[in-house]
């Protein structure tokens, strides 16, 4: 799906998708991809994975920087809230705005989430339409209307 | 000698008159009176006019005068010869030789040859001769005896120095004694004697009486003294001296400087005794009668005064005439003292009783075994209600108990009647129908012989006392069953002298002995330094307030661990104190504990219910996805994406019905499926890995069981669970994982617990990931078919069995260290009839088929 307001142009996305459920990841990027098919989604299957595409290391030596990261919380190994703190400490990273992007609507989560400065607080939706409606509407937000750094 | 008539008058060495003849007043002009008795001085003038004959005939000077003669009739005694006046002439009619006759003693009379030529007839008794007979003759020849004795010098010697001589002295002849006075006349010699045989030998027996008292009075334990019959001590014993102090004889310079002295013996009475005493002393000189009197007599020693009993009784001679006195005082002080300390107590007595209502008294047995009060002092009519009845009979008495009471106080009273003493208390029931209750104390009284006479009490009511007595140990009773029941400990801590004192219980729940903790300090140093400075403060707040405090605390306990207890107290402030800190504790660890693990469960539920409902959420979000993408793709007719959406959303919805399978496993497995029982591991272990032998081989590798793993006693079914799960754990991440090898073997560890190990070869759990793999729905992988349940079940049926579960590096090398599981079981879980651990291991290997 394409913009039809000039003025306000969508200026596509590098996002970095945090998630390890291969199902999800696709529905959102389906999502992202009916949006605007000029968005490029990154896929990380895990905390740890998706540090070393922030950090470049190992099999992301090449990895370009994301504009915006959709993540995860219940994540193995390295949980999305590790990946959340180690962003927002470090001075290169911390302006990339991160969504958080769960099933979970627990409070504790929520608290969690902006107390290590997430930049939004997402729960998916169970219904596909409304999932979808929400990924353009973020879309939406990030790529068009917000200036960036 | 005149023979004109004459009336004779005899008077005594004081010259007063013991005898007068007839006619005798009337011629020294006093007519009518009897002159007998009054002194001559005091006749008047006519009788005043015949002192210096007196006088002169005394001197054996010659007496003659115009208005008597004179003539000593020795010992002081002088007969005058008085002319009768006309009056009384005719009546008087006697001559001096009648005179002379009359009187009582004997008198004879020499001319210068020493012839006879008077002899007067108690002279012719006593010489056992007639005056016919003797007059005449010569003295020394009729009384050739006489010659050579004191009497032959004493008559001599009178006339040669023409002065009276008197001889006192032993006639043997006669065995007699003799006093004599030789009075030379011109022309003769008169004699007047007297028999005194029966005075000297009184006095001889007085004198040795004498001597024999004194022996006697210095060793009586008494003051002892002795007078002549004026009253004047002339003796005291050496006793008398210590104790008063008075100078003895021989300090003093002269004998009438100590006879002075003995006249004083009254100063050394107490001041207000010695006007009685001397009155009373008079009385008796007076009387004769004995004396005996009671006074106080100054000790020198101390300068005290003591109480005497003083006496004297007077010695008689023949005529009932006082010859001596002799006195003793004896010393009662202790005996007064006894008896104002016996005043003094009963009036003290009487006062309590009065005050304490108390009473006392004496029954006697009479001889027909009845008993009858005999006495009763105090309050017994305002206890009992009645008058007491003295003299009547007292055996009623019992009759008076209360009917609880009855028998035991015919106990006592038996106990009593076999002469012991006896105490006790017992109500008495009065005539208005209210009770008292008595303290009695009782004694057995006896006579001489021994035998029980009676007995005497002192009772008290003590009805208030045992009444709050009685309320207070009730109280106390029920107070002691609360605190025990309920585990309480009581203490108290007195504010400012900072003494804490405290009961049985509250040291077992403090974890100390009775009596080890006496300060605040000591205490606060038991309790968990977290709780310390709220405690403190809570303590603080309820002393500076005078109110309450209650908090919550744990106490460290010696042998490691806490116990909670709750303590609850109210400072009972005190005048011019802080006051004191009364409290209670009580054992809330149970409560806490179970707070605690509920706690603990609402956590993990919450948990839970999160986990549950996010990872439930993402499969139904992916089915839900799928199937709005296979909507599309029907719709523009792209089967083939849309067969693949399709099967998208039925794998996401199998994955949700395995985890809700898995979680209902996870449910049961905090529930006993069966009671503890032994399980043969070797046989479970054997079962297992068999079923598991085609997932194995089919990942690459080998289960391999080292037996013989041993026994433990547990829930059967859910060790298989937990142990089929670590197994499949062990063949997905371990084999799956890259390894080759899973090995299922046991240790036994050295506090007898048995550790039962699974182990592989594959990549392991890395170290930050060891506790939360037992977390529900924590993987270490991404994607797969695991649920994130399998290991959380695990860890609960561990829990539940009492054991834990735990993983560890199995210490291989980079990327291949391999996993290392372990289920410990605690030792009494552990089945002792079979040991692993010395058994040969045998090993069965499941290959790939």
């Amino acid at each position: 799906m394409t913009s039809m307001d000039t003025a306000h142009p969508i200026v596509p996305l590098r996002i970095l998708l945090v998630e390890d459920d291969d199902d999800h990841a696709e529905l959102t990027a389906v999502a992202l991809e009916s949006h605007d098919d000029r968005h490029q989604a990154i896929r990380a299957h895990d905390g740890a994975e998706a540090l070393d595409v922030l950090y470049q290391r190992g099999d992301h030596a090449g990895a370009p920087r994301p504009d915006l990261i959709l993540l995860d919380l219940n994540l193995p190994r390295v949980g999305g809230l590790e990946v959340l703190a180690a962003v927002k400490q470090d001075e290169s990273l911390r302006e990339i705005p991160i969504v958080v992007l769960t099933t979970s609507d627990a409070e504790s989560d929520r608290v969690r989430a902006y107390r290590y400065h997430a930049n939004s607080y997402l729960v998916k939706p169970v219904d596909f339409p409304k999932f979808e409606s929400m990924i353009h509407e973020l879309g939406n937000y990030w790529a068009r209307w917000n200036h960036r750094p | 000698m005149s023979a004109a008539p004459t009336t004779l008058l005899v008077v005594d060495a004081d010259a007063t008159v013991v005898e007068a003849g007839a006619g005798a007043a009337a011629a020294l002009g006093l007519p009518g009176e009897d002159p007998t008795g009054r002194p001559l001085a005091a006749l008047g003038a006519r009788a005043s006019a015949l002192l210096p004959l007196v006088e002169a005939a005394r001197a054996g000077r010659p007496a003659e005068g115009a208005e008597a003669s004179a003539l000593a009739l020795g010992e002081g005694r002088v007969v005058l010869a008085l002319p009768v006046v006309e009056t009384s002439r005719a009546v008087a009619g006697l001559s001096a030789t009648q005179v002379l006759d009359s009187i009582s003693d004997a008198f004879l009379a020499f001319d210068e040859e020493w012839r006879f030529i008077y002899v007067n007839e108690r002279s012719e008794a006593i010489l056992g001769r007639t005056a016919e007979d003797l007059l005449g003759t010569v003295v020394w020849d009729e009384y050739p005896e006489v010659v050579g004795t004191p009497f032959e010098a004493a008559y001599r010697q009178a006339v040669a120095t023409g002065q009276p001589v008197q001889v006192d002295s032993y006639y043997e002849p006669f065995d007699m004694h003799f006093s004599v006075q030789v009075y030379p006349f011109a022309g003769g010699l008169s004699v007047y004697y007297t028999d005194v045989t029966e005075t000297r030998r009184m006095e001889a027996a007085l004198r040795q009486s004498e001597r024999q008292f004194r022996q006697i009075a210095e060793t009586l334990p008494q003051l002892v003294w002795s007078s002549p019959a004026d009253g004047v001590p002339d003796y005291f014993n050496e006793r008398w001296y210590a104790f008063t102090g008075m100078p003895r004889p021989d300090e003093a310079d002269d004998e009438t400087e100590a006879r002075g002295r003995h006249a004083a013996w009254a100063t050394y009475l107490h001041p207000d005794d010695i006007e009685r005493a001397r009155a009373r002393w008079q009385h008796s000189l007076d009387t004769g009668e004995p004396y005996e009197i009671s006074y106080r007599l100054l000790r020198t020693e101390d300068k005290a005064y003591r109480w005497f009993i003083g006496r004297a009784d007077p010695l008689l001679g023949p005529d009932g005439e006082i010859l001596r006195w002799f006195g003793t005082c004896t010393d009662i002080e202790d005996q007064k003292r006894a008896e104002v300390a016996l005043r003094e107590s009963q009036e003290r007595f009487r006062l309590v009783s009065e005050i304490t209502s108390d009473f006392a008294y004496g029954v006697r047995l009479a001889a027909d075994g009845s008993l009858v009060t005999e006495w009763v002092l105090g309050a017994y009519e305002e206890i009992l209600g009645v008058p007491a009845e003295i003299g009547g009979r007292a055996d009623g008495w019992a009759e008076t108990l209360h009917p609880e009471d009855r028998e035991a106080a015919q106990g006592r009273f038996a106990q009593l009647m076999a002469g012991e003493p006896i105490s006790g208390e017992y109500r008495i029931c009065r005539p208005d129908g209210t009770c008292r209750w008595l303290r009695d104390t009782v004694r057995p009284t006896r006579g001489p012989d021994g035998a029980l006479t009676g007995f005497v009490g002192a009772a008290s009511d003590v009805t208030a006392q045992v009444e709050a007595e009685l309320a207070l140990r009730q109280s106390q009773a029920r107070l002691d069953m609360a605190l025990e029941g309920g585990r309480i400990g009581s203490w108290e801590w007195d504010i400012d002298s900072d003494v804490l004192t405290h009961d049985a219980r509250a040291a077992e729940l403090w974890g100390t002995e009775p009596g080890a903790i006496t300060t605040a300090d000591e205490w606060f140093g038991l309790i968990h330094p977290e709780d310390v400075p709220d405690l403190r403060d809570h303590i603080a707040e309820a002393v500076a307030e005078g109110g309450r405090y209650g908090a919550e605390f744990r106490v460290m306990l010696p042998g490691g661990g806490v116990r909670w207890l709750a303590g609850r107290g109210t400072v009972v402030p005190e005048d011019g104190a802080a006051g004191v800190l009364y409290g209670l504790n009580f054992d809330v660890t149970d409560r806490r504990e179970q707070e605690e693990a509920l706690r603990q469960k609402n956590a993990e539920m919450e948990r839970f219910a999160y986990t549950v409902s996010h990872d439930l959420k993402s499969p139904l979000v992916t089915i839900t996805g799928f199937l709005g993408l296979l909507k599309g793709h029907v719709s523009a007719g792209r089967t083939e994406k849309a067969v693949a959406a399709a099967d998208r959303a039925l794998g996401a919805a199998e994955r949700m019905g395995r985890l809700i399978e898995d979680l209902l496993v996870l449910s049961r497995a905090g529930r006993p499926a069966g009671e503890p029982e032994p399980v043969d591991l070797d046989a479970l272990a054997g079962r297992l890995a068999g079923e598991l032998r085609g997932r194995a081989g089919q990942a690459g590798g080998v289960l391999v069981v080292r037996e013989p793993l041993g026994g433990v006693v547990a829930d059967k079914t859910r060790l298989a669970e937990a142990l089929e799960n670590l197994l499949a754990n062990a063949v997905r991440y371990g084999l799956g994982g890259g390894g080759t090898r899973v090995e299922v073997r046991t240790e036994p560890t050295a506090r007898g617990a048995l550790r039962l190990v699974v182990e592989d070869d594959g990549p392991g759990v890395p170290e930050p990931y060891r506790d939360r793999v037992f977390e529900l729905f924590q993987r270490l992988d991404t994607g797969g078919d695991g649920t994130g349940v399998g290991l959380a079940v695990v860890a609960r049926v561990m829990e539940v069995l009492g054991g834990r579960a735990s993983v560890e590096s199995a210490g291989g090398p980079e990327g291949r260290e391999g996993a290392r599981f372990v289920l410990t079981f605690p030792p009494q879980a552990v089945a002792r009839d079979r040991s692993s651990a010395t058994a040969p291991s045998l090993e069965h290997t499941l290959h790939t088929s």
